[in-house]
């Protein structure tokens, strides 16, 4: 989901992921032999106080994830991923809700929260560096104490 | 205004206006922006044409390229600048009625744009025997005074020629850089068989060249290979997801010890290096780099010698790689491993232009999972510390 003042980035984020995947610079699409998959919606990266922190563009076939671009808040190049260890590759890639479906996200999360916490709605966001993406889930405790927990495909943890 | 028309000389201007767009230093804004054939001479002050200026338009586009006329500018495009839109004729106009009404000139036989402080821009009204009548800044349509008799450097407002007090071996040296350029840029250019790059910015065009054929790009890319044959597999090398959220370091000195065959799990090099257990975990902490070192030279019983590099540079990576060495990279907040490099063939064609820089790297991150990155742009990166490692013969 983005707002309003997103649209417009979000969708020079769809050309300029579309563009590097033509350019052959990640080894995928025209003229090479890895799938390029299916470029879905740019998701916009936060911080976890909150701040825009770039885009990620899922690379998605059947059902599951085989890698992203990634693209820093000035819209530049930062970085195209592969979950995928050599060509032809579904096995371990992940399955494509675990890093996109807000409600299994938030399913995941629960398992860090303690009885009684209140979880907001996920946002993709990063632990320490843009390169550890994970989704943030916001918790407040009963006592109204906040935290993060983070969700990075299985891997649950609380934001330290 | 003249009537020069050099389109052919500035082809490889506009080509590196297109070149910038497509490398990211235009904003994508500027995309299809029109280029307006002809442009504004602006000349030094002591009335040679310096640059012309050209208007760039199009739907919510504002702004001009400077593209050099005289070669001691340094460069074929001397600048671009958006935002603010170029009228001469109506510059003209308003500079002419400012110069009758508060000046009483109103009978110039000629009106020049002149580089009055290069870049600074003034309009000079001449009489019939070309002598000055007034000299009018740009926008301020303030007068700019007359030159003072003194050695000093020229103050915020005052005239200075750009091609006569620049020291003779800087303007030497600038149109050597200017021909260079040119030359490289004209290169480019001619590879791109469309009218459309005289009359437009355009990224798509050149992006077609510079893809085709595949592989055109990149001018110089290696991944690690099994041995340093050419012919061997590659990429010989695997990648391990890191087991907890912490142990992104554990990850990256397995990926490595793994390239040499030693096999360690990640609990094991936890335990060496101080990273708690699988129930437990915490990361390494700063200062204890050190550890990284020890552990890949203790587990290997010194066949590896590691150094630790606080500095590093892109020499580093790609000469590791060329030595068939996978490294361990450092960032802010994580550790990773890099197997592989690519460098844009940019550079072949246009000399001294920043090349597209990308490192290919064996991410532990996600956890359990970790990513293979085919590329991270090495100038979007911020790079704290790199660990290597070689064969040390006993």
């Amino acid at each position: 989901m983005t707002s309003g003042g997103e649209d417009f980035a979000q969708q020079r984020v769809r050309e300029l992921a579309a563009r590097v995947l033509r350019s052959g610079v990640t080894g995928r699409g025209a003229g090479t032999a890895a799938p390029a998959g299916e470029l879905l919606d740019p998701v916009p990266i936060r911080s976890p106080g909150g701040e825009p922190a770039g885009w990620w563009v899922p690379l998605a076939a059947g059902g599951r994830l085989l890698g992203f671009l990634q693209f820093d808040d000035a819209l530049r190049f930062r970085r195209s991923s592969s979950f995928q260890r050599r060509p032809g590759d579904l096995a371990s890639c992940p399955p494509l809700a675990d890093w996109t479906d807000p409600a299994r996200i938030l399913e995941r999360a629960r398992i860090r929260a303690s009885p009684g916490d209140r979880l907001d709605s996920p946002f993709l966001s990063f632990d320490a560096n843009p390169d550890r993406l994970a989704w943030a889930v916001p918790a407040t405790t009963p006592d109204g104490e906040r935290k993060i927990i983070f969700v990075a495909g299985d891997a649950v943890y609380l934001a330290s | 205004m003249s009537s020069e028309k050099p389109l052919a000389n500035q082809r490889p201007a506009i080509a590196e206006l297109s070149l910038m767009l497509l490398t990211r230093t235009l904003p994508p804004s500027l995309e299809g922006a029109r280029i307006e054939p002809q442009g504004t001479v602006i000349h030094d002050l002591n009335g040679k044409p310096l640059f012309r200026r050209l208007a760039l338009t199009g739907a919510g586009v504002s702004g001009y390229a400077d593209v050099a006329i005289a070669p001691e500018l340094g460069a074929p495009l001397v600048a671009v600048s958006h935002g603010q839109a170029w009228d001469e004729h109506g510059l003209l106009a308003e500079g002419k009625r400012v110069a009758a009404n508060r000046f009483k000139v109103a009978d110039a036989a000629q009106v020049q744009f002149v580089a009055y402080s290069f870049p600074k821009i003034a309009l000079r009204f001449f009489d019939r025997d070309n002598k000055e009548l007034l000299l009018l800044e740009l926008w301020t349509w303030e007068r700019v005074p007359e030159r003072r008799e003194t050695k000093e450097p020229p103050g915020n407002f005052e005239r200075w020629s750009y091609l006569d007090e620049t020291p003779p071996e800087v303007l030497r040296a600038k149109a050597e850089n200017h021909d260079r350029r040119q030359a490289a840029l004209g290169r480019l250019a001619e590879r791109v068989q469309s009218f459309t790059l005289l009359d437009r910015i355009s990224s798509s065009e050149l992006e077609v060249v510079l893809a085709l054929p595949p592989g055109s790009l990149f001018g110089d890319s290696r991944d690690l290979h099994y041995g340093t044959h050419t012919a061997d597999h590659v990429p010989c090398y695997e990648l391990h997801g890191q087991e907890t959220s912490v142990w992104c370091v554990a990850a990256s000195v397995q990926m490595l010890l793994d390239f040499y065959r030693y096999e360690y799990t990640q609990v094991r090099l936890a335990q060496e290096m101080g990273l708690g257990t699988l129930a437990n975990p915490s990361p390494l902490l700063f200062g204890q780099e050190h550890k990284v070192v020890d552990t890949l030279q203790k587990l290997t019983g010194n066949a590896l010698t590691a150094n630790l590099n606080t500095s590093p540079s892109w020499g580093e990576f790609r000469s590791e790689i060329l030595a068939n060495r996978p490294l361990i990279s450092f960032i802010p907040g994580h550790s990773r491993t890099v197997a592989g490099y690519t460098e844009s063939g940019i550079l072949n064609i246009i000399e001294g232009l920043t090349p597209f820089h990308g490192l290919l790297v064996y991410d532990p991150w996600p956890p359990n999972m970790g990513v293979i990155t085919r590329y991270e742009n090495f100038d979007a990166q911020t790079y704290r510390d790199t660990f290597t490692a070689h064969v040390t013969l006993q």
